[in-house]
């Protein structure tokens, strides 16, 4: 997918667990987890407004666009 | 509760439709192999025989008491084209039933098996029906002699109706492989 997500680079950045921000952001780890792994297929407004919250980041900084090769 | 409301449900689905596919094969063999027995002749009239003798025999008792094997081979030919999808159809929704059972309730695969069931009959009656009437006239004209053996076949409102079901069918699967799809995407929404 061209849509790559940089959440695990985030979540570094910010030395922070993935079960944390699945605890503050108010989802499941596993939910979590298809995003931080590239297998969403969609990502809820709600979802992105309360990562970036937590995170207190940018929508940019956590999707990136690569066009397929 | 529900769950084992569905493999009950499924498990006699499948008791029924094993029984079906037991009667359709007694269905070819017993008219074709005891043509003149009363139980012959009455599974013979289920396939609709009867209207293709009735049409081209006065004495249908004469006919099917000295009936060549050729003509007997079309008449296996033709009841086996009669039951083919039906005995495709059970053996699809039995595979259903199987996932029914496992509690795979809304897959692919079940979608593709009810788009699949439609497809058949779809066939069934537009192409199977009428080559069947072809192979039963056949073998009800073949011992005449040269110039009044007969090839026919019909186009029903039987047809009609079994179109009809059929593109239903084929719109449900497709519904449901929609529906899926959707589904698989929901799962994957964060």
């Amino acid at each position: 997918m061209s849509i790559i997500i940089e959440l695990d680079v985030m979540l570094a950045r910010r030395k922070m667990k993935l079960q944390d921000l699945a605890q503050h952001v108010g989802i499941t780890p596993a939910n979590l987890s298809i995003l931080k792994n590239g297998k969403a297929k969609a990502i809820r407004l709600e979802t992105l407004n309360a990562i970036c919250a937590v995170l207190e980041c940018q929508p940019g900084d956590l999707l990136r666009f690569e066009p397929d090769k | 509760m529900n769950n084992q409301k569905l493999i009950s449900a499924s498990k006699t689905m499948q008791l029924v439709l094993w029984v079906m596919l037991v009667a359709l094969f007694l269905m070819v063999i017993i008219p074709w192999a005891f043509p003149t027995t009363g139980l012959g002749k009455f599974l013979l009239s289920i396939q609709n025989f009867n209207n293709f003798m009735d049409t081209y025999h006065k004495n249908i008792d004469d006919f099917m008491s000295n009936l060549r094997p050729i003509s007997r081979l079309f008449g296996i030919i033709a009841s086996i084209i009669t039951v083919l999808p039906l005995v495709i159809g059970i053996k699809i929704m039995l595979n259903v039933a199987d996932n029914y059972k496992n509690g795979q309730v809304f897959t692919l695969n079940n979608a593709k098996s009810y788009r699949l069931l439609g497809v058949i009959y779809l066939i069934e009656a537009l192409l199977l029906k009428p080559l069947s009437d072809i192979f039963f006239t056949l073998c009800a004209t073949f011992n005449n002699p040269v110039g009044q053996r007969t090839i026919a076949f019909g186009f029903t409102l039987g047809n009609m109706t079994a179109i009809f079901f059929a593109i239903i069918l084929i719109m449900i699967g497709h519904v449901m492989v929609v529906g899926q799809k959707m589904n698989e995407e929901q799962q994957f929404t964060v």
